[in-house]
Protein backbone atom coordinates (compact mmCIF):
# COMPACT_ATOMS: atom_id res chain seq x y z
CA UNK A 1 0.00 0.00 0.00
CA UNK A 2 1.05 3.60 -0.43
CA UNK A 3 2.68 5.13 2.62
CA UNK A 4 1.27 8.66 2.55
CA UNK A 5 -1.35 8.14 5.30
CA UNK A 6 -0.55 5.89 8.26
CA UNK A 7 -4.00 5.86 9.90
CA UNK A 8 -6.37 4.52 7.25
CA UNK A 9 -6.45 3.11 3.75
CA UNK A 10 -9.27 3.04 1.23
CA UNK A 11 -10.19 -0.47 0.21
CA UNK A 12 -10.88 0.36 -3.40
CA UNK A 13 -9.13 0.93 -6.69
CA UNK A 14 -7.24 3.93 -5.29
CA UNK A 15 -5.07 1.67 -3.17
CA UNK A 16 -3.04 -1.44 -3.83
CA UNK A 17 -1.97 -4.32 -1.60
CA UNK A 18 0.88 -6.76 -1.96
CA UNK A 19 0.36 -10.51 -1.96
CA UNK A 20 1.76 -10.71 1.58
CA UNK A 21 -0.53 -7.99 2.84
CA UNK A 22 -3.58 -9.48 1.14
CA UNK A 23 -2.71 -12.79 2.80
CA UNK A 24 -2.59 -11.09 6.24
CA UNK A 25 -5.86 -9.24 5.62
CA UNK A 26 -7.83 -12.22 4.40
CA UNK A 27 -6.51 -15.16 6.38
CA UNK A 28 -5.50 -17.07 3.27
CA UNK A 29 -1.95 -18.25 2.66
CA UNK A 30 0.06 -16.83 -0.22
CA UNK A 31 -0.04 -20.26 -1.89
CA UNK A 32 -3.84 -20.24 -1.64
CA UNK A 33 -3.98 -16.75 -3.13
CA UNK A 34 -1.72 -17.95 -5.96
CA UNK A 35 -4.18 -20.77 -6.57
CA UNK A 36 -7.06 -18.27 -6.75
CA UNK A 37 -5.02 -16.34 -9.33
CA UNK A 38 -4.58 -19.62 -11.27
CA UNK A 39 -8.38 -20.06 -11.22
CA UNK A 40 -8.65 -16.47 -12.58
CA UNK A 41 -10.82 -15.63 -9.56
CA UNK A 42 -8.26 -13.10 -8.31
CA UNK A 43 -6.51 -10.82 -10.77
CA UNK A 44 -3.22 -9.07 -9.95
CA UNK A 45 -2.73 -5.54 -11.23
CA UNK A 46 0.51 -6.40 -13.02
CA UNK A 47 1.40 -10.07 -13.22
CA UNK A 48 5.11 -9.52 -12.75
CA UNK A 49 7.95 -11.82 -11.77
CA UNK A 50 8.33 -10.00 -8.44
CA UNK A 51 5.66 -9.97 -5.74
CA UNK A 52 2.33 -9.24 -7.47
CA UNK A 53 0.12 -6.39 -6.30
CA UNK A 54 -3.67 -6.28 -6.21
CA UNK A 55 -6.34 -3.61 -6.08
CA UNK A 56 -7.42 -3.13 -2.46
CA UNK A 57 -11.03 -3.66 -3.58
CA UNK A 58 -10.29 -7.42 -3.37
CA UNK A 59 -9.86 -7.25 0.42
CA UNK A 60 -13.50 -7.21 1.53
CA UNK A 61 -14.87 -9.89 -0.85
CA UNK A 62 -11.85 -12.08 -0.08
CA UNK A 63 -12.37 -11.66 3.67
CA UNK A 64 -16.06 -12.55 3.29
CA UNK A 65 -15.28 -15.59 1.16
CA UNK A 66 -12.53 -16.66 3.55
CA UNK A 67 -14.90 -16.40 6.53
CA UNK A 68 -17.49 -18.57 4.77
CA UNK A 69 -14.73 -21.02 3.92
CA UNK A 70 -13.90 -21.41 7.61
CA UNK A 71 -17.52 -21.52 8.75
CA UNK A 72 -18.63 -24.11 6.19
CA UNK A 73 -15.33 -25.91 5.63
CA UNK A 74 -15.38 -25.07 1.93
CA UNK A 75 -12.62 -25.92 -0.51
CA UNK A 76 -10.60 -23.28 -2.31
CA UNK A 77 -12.37 -23.74 -5.63
CA UNK A 78 -15.66 -22.87 -3.92
CA UNK A 79 -13.96 -19.73 -2.55
CA UNK A 80 -13.07 -18.85 -6.15
CA UNK A 81 -16.70 -19.19 -7.21
CA UNK A 82 -17.90 -17.19 -4.18
CA UNK A 83 -15.45 -14.43 -5.00
CA UNK A 84 -16.80 -14.12 -8.54
CA UNK A 85 -20.36 -13.98 -7.23
CA UNK A 86 -19.54 -11.40 -4.53
CA UNK A 87 -17.99 -9.13 -7.14
CA UNK A 88 -20.97 -9.60 -9.42
CA UNK A 89 -23.39 -8.76 -6.59
CA UNK A 90 -21.45 -5.60 -5.78
CA UNK A 91 -21.41 -4.54 -9.43
CA UNK A 92 -25.16 -5.15 -9.72
CA UNK A 93 -25.83 -3.23 -6.50
CA UNK A 94 -23.91 -0.30 -7.92
CA UNK A 95 -25.97 -0.45 -11.11
CA UNK A 96 -29.19 -0.52 -9.09
CA UNK A 97 -28.05 2.54 -7.11
CA UNK A 98 -27.20 4.36 -10.35
CA UNK A 99 -30.60 3.60 -11.84
CA UNK A 100 -32.35 4.56 -8.59
CA UNK A 101 -30.58 7.91 -8.66
CA UNK A 102 -32.14 8.60 -12.06
CA UNK A 103 -35.65 7.72 -10.96
CA UNK A 104 -38.01 10.50 -9.91
CA UNK A 105 -38.17 10.93 -6.10
CA UNK A 106 -41.68 9.51 -5.70
CA UNK A 107 -40.80 6.32 -7.59
CA UNK A 108 -37.48 6.04 -5.76
CA UNK A 109 -39.17 6.38 -2.35
CA UNK A 110 -41.43 3.44 -3.16
CA UNK A 111 -38.50 1.08 -3.75
CA UNK A 112 -37.27 -0.93 -0.81
CA UNK A 113 -33.88 -2.03 -2.15
CA UNK A 114 -31.03 -1.53 0.32
CA UNK A 115 -27.50 -2.73 -0.28
CA UNK A 116 -25.97 -4.92 2.41
CA UNK A 117 -23.09 -3.39 4.38
CA UNK B 1 -13.83 -30.02 33.56
CA UNK B 2 -17.11 -30.75 31.79
CA UNK B 3 -17.27 -33.37 29.08
CA UNK B 4 -18.85 -32.43 25.73
CA UNK B 5 -20.18 -35.14 23.45
CA UNK B 6 -19.02 -33.93 20.06
CA UNK B 7 -20.54 -36.93 18.27
CA UNK B 8 -23.91 -36.14 19.80
CA UNK B 9 -23.52 -32.45 18.87
CA UNK B 10 -23.02 -33.38 15.21
CA UNK B 11 -25.58 -36.20 15.36
CA UNK B 12 -23.18 -38.89 14.11
CA UNK B 13 -22.18 -42.27 15.50
CA UNK B 14 -18.81 -42.70 17.20
CA UNK B 15 -17.52 -44.77 14.28
CA UNK B 16 -18.62 -42.24 11.63
CA UNK B 17 -16.08 -41.68 8.87
CA UNK B 18 -14.78 -38.24 7.86
CA UNK B 19 -17.25 -37.88 4.99
CA UNK B 20 -20.22 -38.51 7.31
CA UNK B 21 -18.81 -36.04 9.85
CA UNK B 22 -18.26 -33.41 7.18
CA UNK B 23 -21.75 -33.89 5.76
CA UNK B 24 -23.35 -33.62 9.21
CA UNK B 25 -21.33 -30.48 9.98
CA UNK B 26 -22.25 -28.74 6.73
CA UNK B 27 -25.92 -29.49 7.25
CA UNK B 28 -25.87 -28.10 10.81
CA UNK B 29 -23.69 -25.13 9.82
CA UNK B 30 -26.21 -24.26 7.11
CA UNK B 31 -29.00 -24.46 9.72
CA UNK B 32 -27.36 -22.47 12.52
CA UNK B 33 -24.99 -20.05 10.77
CA UNK B 34 -25.77 -16.58 12.19
CA UNK B 35 -26.01 -15.15 8.66
CA UNK B 36 -28.75 -17.62 7.80
CA UNK B 37 -30.66 -18.38 10.98
CA UNK B 38 -32.80 -15.91 12.87
CA UNK B 39 -33.08 -18.17 15.93
CA UNK B 40 -31.95 -16.54 19.18
CA UNK B 41 -29.56 -19.37 20.05
CA UNK B 42 -28.23 -19.80 16.49
CA UNK B 43 -24.82 -18.30 17.20
CA UNK B 44 -24.26 -20.44 20.30
CA UNK B 45 -25.42 -23.56 18.46
CA UNK B 46 -23.15 -22.74 15.54
CA UNK B 47 -20.17 -22.33 17.91
CA UNK B 48 -20.90 -25.73 19.50
CA UNK B 49 -21.16 -27.39 16.12
CA UNK B 50 -17.96 -25.71 14.86
CA UNK B 51 -16.11 -26.73 18.04
CA UNK B 52 -17.21 -30.34 17.61
CA UNK B 53 -16.21 -30.39 13.95
CA UNK B 54 -12.82 -28.77 14.63
CA UNK B 55 -11.96 -31.77 16.80
CA UNK B 56 -13.58 -34.62 14.88
CA UNK B 57 -12.27 -33.65 11.43
CA UNK B 58 -8.68 -33.84 12.68
CA UNK B 59 -7.44 -37.42 13.12
CA UNK B 60 -5.01 -36.50 15.93
CA UNK B 61 -7.51 -34.46 17.92
CA UNK B 62 -10.21 -37.07 17.38
CA UNK B 63 -7.93 -39.83 18.69
CA UNK B 64 -7.06 -37.75 21.77
CA UNK B 65 -10.76 -37.02 22.32
CA UNK B 66 -11.72 -40.68 21.92
CA UNK B 67 -9.11 -41.57 24.58
CA UNK B 68 -11.29 -39.76 27.10
CA UNK B 69 -13.87 -42.54 26.81
CA UNK B 70 -17.55 -41.85 26.72
CA UNK B 71 -18.79 -40.00 29.82
CA UNK B 72 -22.25 -38.43 29.74
CA UNK B 73 -22.38 -34.98 28.11
CA UNK B 74 -22.00 -32.30 30.80
CA UNK B 75 -20.52 -34.77 33.30
CA UNK B 76 -17.36 -33.77 35.19
CA UNK B 77 -14.28 -35.68 34.06
CA UNK B 78 -10.54 -35.62 34.63
CA UNK B 79 -8.30 -35.35 31.55
CA UNK B 80 -5.34 -37.76 31.39
CA UNK B 81 -2.43 -36.72 33.69
CA UNK B 82 -0.14 -36.29 30.67
CA UNK B 83 -2.35 -33.48 29.35
CA UNK B 84 -2.14 -31.64 32.66
CA UNK B 85 1.65 -32.09 32.71
CA UNK B 86 2.02 -30.69 29.19
CA UNK B 87 -0.10 -27.65 29.91
CA UNK B 88 1.68 -26.97 33.19
CA UNK B 89 4.92 -26.41 31.25
CA UNK B 90 3.18 -23.79 29.15
CA UNK B 91 2.46 -21.66 32.20
CA UNK B 92 -1.31 -21.67 31.69
CA UNK B 93 -3.72 -22.39 34.53
CA UNK B 94 -5.05 -25.82 33.70
CA UNK B 95 -8.22 -25.26 35.71
CA UNK B 96 -9.15 -22.28 33.51
CA UNK B 97 -9.13 -24.37 30.34
CA UNK B 98 -12.05 -26.23 28.86
CA UNK B 99 -12.14 -29.24 26.59
CA UNK B 100 -12.03 -27.11 23.43
CA UNK B 101 -8.87 -25.30 24.63
CA UNK B 102 -7.15 -28.59 25.32
CA UNK B 103 -8.05 -30.16 22.01
CA UNK B 104 -7.26 -27.01 20.08
CA UNK B 105 -3.67 -27.42 21.25
CA UNK B 106 -3.35 -30.67 19.33
CA UNK B 107 -2.60 -28.87 16.11
CA UNK B 108 -2.02 -31.72 13.65
CA UNK B 109 1.24 -32.59 15.33
CA UNK B 110 2.63 -29.08 14.81
CA UNK B 111 2.18 -28.10 18.41
CA UNK B 112 2.06 -30.03 21.63
CA UNK B 113 -0.01 -28.84 24.52
CA UNK B 114 1.98 -26.28 26.47
CA UNK B 115 4.29 -25.41 23.60
CA UNK B 116 4.89 -21.74 22.72
CA UNK B 117 2.03 -20.77 20.40
CA UNK B 118 4.18 -18.13 18.63
CA UNK B 119 3.19 -14.62 17.51
CA UNK B 120 -0.45 -14.16 16.57
CA UNK B 121 -2.18 -11.19 14.98
CA UNK B 122 -4.79 -9.40 17.10
CA UNK B 123 -8.47 -9.67 16.33
CA UNK B 124 -9.87 -7.74 13.37
CA UNK B 125 -13.09 -5.79 13.88
CA UNK B 126 -15.80 -5.07 11.34
CA UNK B 127 -17.76 -1.90 11.92
CA UNK B 128 -20.28 0.16 9.97
CA UNK B 129 -21.06 3.84 10.12
CA UNK B 130 -23.79 5.90 8.46
CA UNK B 131 -23.01 9.53 7.67
CA UNK B 132 -24.95 12.36 6.06
CA UNK B 133 -24.28 13.56 2.52
CA UNK B 134 -23.02 16.87 3.91
CA UNK B 135 -20.49 15.01 6.11
CA UNK B 136 -19.50 12.84 3.15
CA UNK B 137 -18.67 16.00 1.20
CA UNK B 138 -16.84 17.82 4.01
CA UNK B 139 -15.34 14.87 5.91
CA UNK B 140 -16.26 14.01 9.48
CA UNK B 141 -14.87 12.48 12.67
CA UNK B 142 -16.95 9.59 14.05
CA UNK B 143 -16.70 7.63 17.30
CA UNK B 144 -16.62 3.85 17.03
CA UNK B 145 -17.51 1.78 20.09
CA UNK B 146 -15.40 -1.38 20.25
CA UNK B 147 -15.50 -4.24 22.72
CA UNK B 148 -12.66 -6.71 23.07
CA UNK B 149 -10.74 -8.59 25.74
CA UNK B 150 -9.33 -5.32 27.10
CA UNK B 151 -12.91 -4.03 27.59
CA UNK B 152 -15.02 -1.33 26.05
CA UNK B 153 -13.24 1.47 24.19
CA UNK B 154 -14.06 4.30 21.85
CA UNK B 155 -12.02 5.10 18.79
CA UNK B 156 -12.20 8.44 16.98
CA UNK B 157 -11.93 7.97 13.23
CA UNK B 158 -11.61 10.79 10.74
CA UNK B 159 -13.41 10.02 7.49
CA UNK B 160 -11.88 12.11 4.72
CA UNK B 161 -13.96 14.32 2.38
CA UNK B 162 -15.39 12.84 -0.81
CA UNK B 163 -16.84 9.53 0.37
CA UNK B 164 -19.31 7.47 -1.64
CA UNK B 165 -21.90 4.87 -0.64
CA UNK B 166 -20.53 1.44 0.40
CA UNK B 167 -16.91 2.52 0.57
CA UNK B 168 -14.63 0.60 2.91
CA UNK B 169 -11.73 1.79 5.01
CA UNK B 170 -9.07 -0.25 6.70
CA UNK B 171 -7.78 1.21 9.98
CA UNK B 172 -4.50 -0.53 10.34
CA UNK B 173 -3.41 -1.68 13.78
CA UNK B 174 -6.51 -0.26 15.50
CA UNK B 175 -8.12 -3.63 16.23
CA UNK B 176 -7.37 -6.13 19.00
CA UNK B 177 -3.90 -6.38 20.56
CA UNK B 178 -1.52 -8.90 19.02
CA UNK B 179 -0.32 -11.90 21.07
CA UNK B 180 3.26 -12.94 21.72
CA UNK B 181 4.71 -10.10 19.64
CA UNK B 182 2.24 -10.49 16.78
CA UNK B 183 0.85 -7.37 15.06
CA UNK B 184 -2.31 -5.64 16.31
CA UNK B 185 -5.49 -6.37 14.37
CA UNK B 186 -7.25 -3.97 12.02
CA UNK B 187 -10.66 -2.34 11.84
CA UNK B 188 -12.64 -2.63 8.63
CA UNK B 189 -15.07 0.26 8.42
CA UNK B 190 -18.05 0.10 6.04
CA UNK B 191 -19.47 3.50 5.16
CA UNK B 192 -23.11 4.05 4.28
CA UNK B 193 -24.79 7.32 3.33
CA UNK B 194 -27.99 8.29 5.11
CA UNK B 195 -30.96 8.90 2.79
CA UNK B 196 -31.39 12.59 1.94
CA UNK B 197 -34.70 14.38 1.45
CA UNK B 198 -33.60 15.89 -1.86
CA UNK B 199 -30.47 14.24 -3.25
CA UNK B 200 -29.89 10.69 -4.47
CA UNK B 201 -26.21 9.70 -4.71
CA UNK B 202 -24.70 7.76 -7.61
CA UNK B 203 -21.02 7.25 -6.93
CA UNK B 204 -19.73 10.73 -6.13
CA UNK B 205 -22.46 12.49 -8.13
CA UNK B 206 -25.80 13.61 -6.72
CA UNK B 207 -29.16 13.66 -8.47
CA UNK B 208 -32.37 15.49 -7.66
CA UNK B 209 -35.70 16.27 -9.32
CA UNK B 210 -36.17 19.76 -10.71
CA UNK B 211 -39.80 20.64 -11.34
CA UNK B 212 -40.33 23.32 -13.99
CA UNK B 213 -43.43 25.10 -15.19
CA UNK B 214 -44.27 24.61 -18.88
CA UNK B 215 -43.32 28.23 -19.60
CA UNK B 216 -39.97 27.96 -17.70
CA UNK B 217 -39.12 24.86 -19.73
CA UNK B 218 -40.19 26.48 -22.99
CA UNK B 219 -38.77 29.96 -22.53
CA UNK B 220 -35.81 29.20 -20.25
CA UNK B 221 -35.30 30.58 -16.74
CA UNK B 222 -32.90 31.10 -13.89
CA UNK B 223 -34.16 29.01 -10.95
CA UNK B 224 -32.88 28.64 -7.41
CA UNK B 225 -31.80 25.05 -6.70
CA UNK B 226 -30.36 23.38 -3.59
CA UNK B 227 -26.79 22.14 -3.14
CA UNK B 228 -25.06 20.71 -0.05
CA UNK B 229 -23.43 24.13 0.44
CA UNK B 230 -26.64 26.16 0.08
CA UNK B 231 -28.86 27.30 -2.77
CA UNK B 232 -27.46 28.48 -6.11
CA UNK B 233 -28.98 29.83 -9.33
CA UNK B 234 -29.24 27.39 -12.23
CA UNK B 235 -29.82 28.57 -15.76
CA UNK B 236 -32.43 26.46 -17.51
CA UNK B 237 -31.99 26.76 -21.28
CA UNK B 238 -35.02 27.51 -23.44
CA UNK B 239 -36.63 24.37 -24.86
CA UNK B 240 -35.66 22.11 -21.95
CA UNK B 241 -37.55 18.81 -22.09
CA UNK B 242 -38.61 16.42 -19.33
CA UNK B 243 -35.87 13.97 -18.32
CA UNK B 244 -33.03 16.30 -19.36
CA UNK B 245 -30.05 16.38 -16.95
CA UNK B 246 -28.76 19.83 -16.03
CA UNK B 247 -25.32 19.81 -14.41
CA UNK B 248 -23.99 21.83 -11.48
CA UNK B 249 -20.28 21.26 -11.94
CA UNK B 250 -18.09 20.36 -8.94
CA UNK B 251 -20.95 20.36 -6.40
CA UNK B 252 -21.11 16.59 -5.78
CA UNK B 253 -19.64 14.59 -2.90
CA UNK B 254 -16.03 15.16 -3.95
CA UNK B 255 -15.59 18.93 -4.02
CA UNK B 256 -14.59 20.01 -7.53
CA UNK B 257 -14.43 16.44 -8.87
CA UNK B 258 -18.06 15.41 -8.93
CA UNK B 259 -21.31 17.04 -9.94
CA UNK B 260 -24.94 17.57 -9.04
CA UNK B 261 -27.47 16.69 -11.74
CA UNK B 262 -30.96 18.19 -11.81
CA UNK B 263 -33.37 15.83 -13.58
CA UNK B 264 -36.02 18.01 -15.17
CA UNK B 265 -39.68 17.19 -15.08
CA UNK B 266 -42.36 19.55 -16.21
CA UNK B 267 -45.24 20.05 -13.83
CA UNK B 268 -48.61 21.61 -14.42
CA UNK B 269 -50.91 23.39 -11.96
CA UNK B 270 -53.54 21.19 -10.34
CA UNK B 271 -56.12 23.99 -10.61
CA UNK B 272 -56.16 26.88 -13.04
CA UNK B 273 -57.99 30.17 -12.99
CA UNK B 274 -60.38 31.21 -15.74
CA UNK B 275 -57.87 33.66 -17.35
CA UNK B 276 -55.25 30.87 -17.37
CA UNK B 277 -57.75 28.50 -19.00
CA UNK B 278 -58.44 31.11 -21.69
CA UNK B 279 -54.72 31.48 -22.37
CA UNK B 280 -54.26 27.67 -22.57
CA UNK B 281 -57.16 27.46 -25.02
CA UNK B 282 -55.59 30.20 -27.09
CA UNK B 283 -52.25 28.36 -27.01
CA UNK B 284 -53.96 25.14 -28.07
CA UNK B 285 -55.61 26.97 -30.95
CA UNK B 286 -52.54 28.65 -32.36
CA UNK B 287 -49.86 26.00 -31.61
CA UNK B 288 -49.01 23.39 -34.22
CA UNK B 289 -46.93 21.35 -31.72
CA UNK B 290 -47.88 17.65 -31.59
CA UNK B 291 -45.65 15.41 -29.44
CA UNK B 292 -47.35 12.13 -30.54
Amino acid sequence: MTQDCPEWRWLDTRETVTLTELSHCCGLSEAELDELVDYCALVPLIPVEQEPTFSAQWVIPLRNASKLRLDFDLDLFTVAILLGNFNRIEMLERQVHSLQALLPQQVHAGLKFQSSP
Amino acid sequence: MKYKDYYETLGVSRDADLEQIKKAYRKLARTYHPDMSKAADAEARFKDVAEAYATLKDAGKRAAYDELGHPKAGAEFAPPPQWQQDFATGGQAFEDLDLADLLAAFGQGQRRPGADPGPAKGRDFESAVTITLADARKGVTVSLGLADASGQRTLEVTIPPGVRQDQKLRLRGKGGKGHNGGPDGDIYLHIALAPHAVFRPDGLDLYFDLALTPWEATLGAAVEVPTLDGPVLLTVPAGTRSGRKLRLRGRGLADGHSDIYAIVHIDIPANITEPERVLYLELARISNFNPR
